[in-house]
Formats: C-alpha cells, structure tokens, sequence
C-alpha cells in the first residue's frame, strides 16, 4: 500500500475541506455548559463542556449579534457549525446564535458544595494565623516538569529563603489528579514539613476539575500542616483554593511570597540588630560627648588648682624668706640671748654685771651688762 | 605625703619659727628644716605640673 505524502499545510486543507463540505456539520444545534468564557476584541469564546467532554466554541462578532446574557456555570444550545482552522490545525465550532437552559450542572453542583463547606465553618478552619514564622521543610505537590514547577524552581534559585523544598510529584489534571493529589497530599502530612504547596499553572476550566473534588477537598480539611495553594490563574479560584490557608493567583505568586515570608524572622532580626547598633553608637556618641565635656572641666579644674599651688608656693617662699633669722641680723641689729641660753625679750631679764650673748651677721660676742635702764621709751622720746 | 599635708607642715614649722620661746640655734634649725621641706615641696609640685602639661600637649 504506498503512502500519501502531505505537508502540513496540504494536510490540515484537505481536513478544512472534508468538514466544512460535510453537510452534517454545517447546521448543528450543540447542548452542553459553558465552563470557560472569555470576550476577545468583538468575539466570544467559549468551552462547552459535558460530563468529561468538551468543545471550544467561538461566536465572531458577537456584539453585533442579539445574544442573550450568558455567564460561567449556564447551560445552553449553541446554533452554528463546524469549522477547521487551517493556521491551527484545530477544530472549532462557530455559533451564530445561543439559547440559554437555565445554570449547568457541574455549575450548580460547585455552589451547591462550596456552600456546604461554607455553612459548615470549613472555610475558616484554615487560616494564615497557622503559618508558621520559621519555615525550613515545605513539601511541594505539582506536576513533575511542568510549566509551573519550572516556574517555581526558577524562583526559588533566585530569591533568597530558609527553607528546603521535598516535591511530591502529582498530576494536577485529568482522570488520576484527584487521587493522586490526596495521596500527595496524605504523604506531606506525614513529613512533619512547616507547609505545604499545592499548585498548577493555568489551563482550561476543566483542567481544574479535581480542584473541585469533594474527596480531596476533605482530606484538605483532615490536613494537620498548613497548606497554601498557587493555582491557575486570577480566575480560577477553586474550592481547595478557599479552603487552604491561604492561596495565591499563580505557582510564581504563591512561591514568591512563600519566599518572603521564611525570610520575614532574619529581616526582623537583622531590623533588630541595626536598631541596637543605632542606639550603642547614641550611647556611644553620648558618652564620648561626656568624656570630652568632662576632659574639658578637668583640665579647668587642674589648670585652676596649678595656679592656686604655685601662688601658694610663692607664698610660702615670701614667708620662708622673711622668716629667715639671718636676714634680721642686718643694719645693726643682733639677736641677744642670756647667760642661760634664753632669748632676751625684756630689758626686765637681765641686771647689772649679767653675761649675755651677742650673735651677728658674721660672728659671735659676748658681754656684760654695765648699766640697765628700765624706763627707755623709744618711741616718746626726743 | 601629699602636697596639702606638706604645706600644712610647713605652715606649722613658720608658725613655731615666730614663737617667742626659741633661741636662735633652735630658731636656724627649724628655717632649715622648713627651707629642706619647701624645696622638696617646690620640687615635687614642678614635677607634677611637668608631667600635666607633658600629658595636655599629648
């Protein structure tokens, strides 16, 4: 049998032609629940989903056709036909027109639930309170070598953290990610880690099923470790989302505060230490302006004492001088002493013929006494 | 001896030089004594002041 050598281009033409020629497909009428919306300069595209199928839709130029309200979660029929995206190579189902049914299913179901865990207080069992201030194990639950563990492993090389990171590989999407999520989530539990983390990048409504799943949303309930979440996108914030402790829009979000956080108690420390070093050098500062005011008194107070030493000293000198015995031998003047050796005070010590001693400047005499005269006043006399 | 104790002495051997009591050998003896004490005082308080004015400059 030979083969049919195609390029892409001639491939993905013959399948445009073969479905946009199938009468079948250009008037169909397809019912599901629109899981995914999103408006895109004029058009509107979105995912119709049923049980575990689903179908990208899009109505080009929306706004210029009458089109009901329509929102996430309704179930509705959309009129219109199968088209082939030749650049893509992807099937597409162009709607012209939408008839509302009333809220979907899975939609009602997703309320139904989120309310019962609300109503029960499950939504606040959880807190941001139970984050531990040092974190040093955390457990990270994600797809192995997927877009967001990438993500994360880029992060976490690039920002500075306290904590060492042991991945438990899971699929986050699909038929096993509910199970294999819980079982992840049942292994972390037991590593005695400070937190774990549970994320996924962004992806089809769909693809967040299992963030959903009443099973799983329970064991998060059972966790004895807090749990944060980084899941999707701003839109997709599941039930296990509001359930954990906290959770983030995105992995890189989730990463970065996580991040931030096990390096909160060094920041606090190390604001700490700059504050105590701030207020030593106040004291030191304080203590050095003492010291110098203090120096400065001291030298005062010595220069002061200095000058009243010496002039003490001089004093001193003056007295010593004038004191001196030999310097009042001069000008005729003798120091007389009696016989005895006694100082002669009063002509009253002394009569006639009494020996008496003479000291001058340059010898010593003796002498007798020839006549007393005991009523001499020099001062009166002319 | 501090300097204070040192003066005081010297204040008292002046003191006793101007008594009336003494002769003159005692009166010399006791301007000697307060002539060696001044010295030794004087001596002492230039050297104090050497080593403050020697610590200022530093």
């Amino acid at each position: 049998m030979s083969l049919l050598h195609l390029n892409v281009a001639e491939f993905n033409q013959i399948l445009a032609d073969i479905i946009h020629n199938q009468l079948q497909l250009n008037r169909l009428c397809i019912f599901g629940e629109i899981t995914q919306l999103n408006h895109f300069h004029q058009h509107l595209y979105l995912t119709l989903s049923h049980e575990n199928s689903h179908l990208p839709c899009v109505i080009y130029n929306a706004t210029e056709k009458q089109l009901p309200f329509i929102s996430k979660g309704d179930t509705c029929e959309i009129i219109g036909q199968c088209r082939y995206l030749k650049n893509k190579g992807q099937l597409t189902f162009s709607g012209v027109k939408i008839l509302t049914k009333g809220t979907g299913k899975k939609a009602n179901l997703r309320s139904k639930l989120r309310q019962e865990y609300k109503s029960s207080g499950k939504m606040e069992l959880k807190t941001m309170d139970h984050i531990p201030k040092t974190i040093e194990k955390v457990g990270l639950i994600t797809s192995e070598n997927s877009a967001a563990f990438h993500d994360i492993q880029s992060i976490l090389s690039k920002s500075a953290h306290t904590f060492d990171v042991i991945h438990i590989p899971s699929s986050v999407q699909g038929f096993n990610a509910e199970n294999e999520i819980t079982n992840a989530l049942s292994i972390a539990d037991s590593l005695k880690l400070d937190i774990i983390c549970l994320s996924r990048g962004g992806g089809a409504e769909q693809d967040f099923d299992c963030f959903y799943s009443e099973t799983l949303a329970n064991k998060v309930c059972q966790l004895t470790t807090p749990l944060i979440c980084g899941i999707g996108h701003k839109i997709n914030t599941t039930l296990i989302c509001e359930l954990a402790n906290i959770h983030f829009e995105t992995p890189t979000a989730m990463t970065q505060w996580l991040c931030e956080q096990s390096m909160n108690p060094i920041f606090e420390l190390e604001s700490r230490l700059k504050t105590s070093k701030t207020n030593l050098l106040k004291e030191l500062n304080n203590f050095n302006h003492l010291q110098e005011t203090l120096k400065i008194k001291m030298k005062e107070s010595m220069k002061f004492n200095i000058e009243k030493l010496k002039l003490k000293t001089n004093e001193l000198n003056k007295k010593i001088l004038i004191n001196n015995p030999l310097a009042k031998l001069t000008n005729g003047f003798n120091y007389i002493e009696t016989s005895d050796k006694l100082p002669l005070k009063s002509i009253q010590q002394i009569s006639t013929n009494d020996k008496i001693n003479l000291t001058l400047n340059d010898g010593t005499a003796k002498a007798e006494i020839k006549y007393v005269n005991k009523k001499t006043n020099y001062l009166n006399r002319k | 001896m501090s300097i204070k104790k040192q003066i005081t002495l010297i204040e008292n051997k002046l003191k006793q030089l101007n008594s009336d009591d003494l002769n003159f050998e005692d009166q010399i003896d006791i301007y000697q004594s307060t002539l060696g004490d001044f010295k030794k005082l004087k001596k002492e308080i230039d050297e104090k002041i050497n080593t403050i004015e020697a610590l200022e400059i530093e």
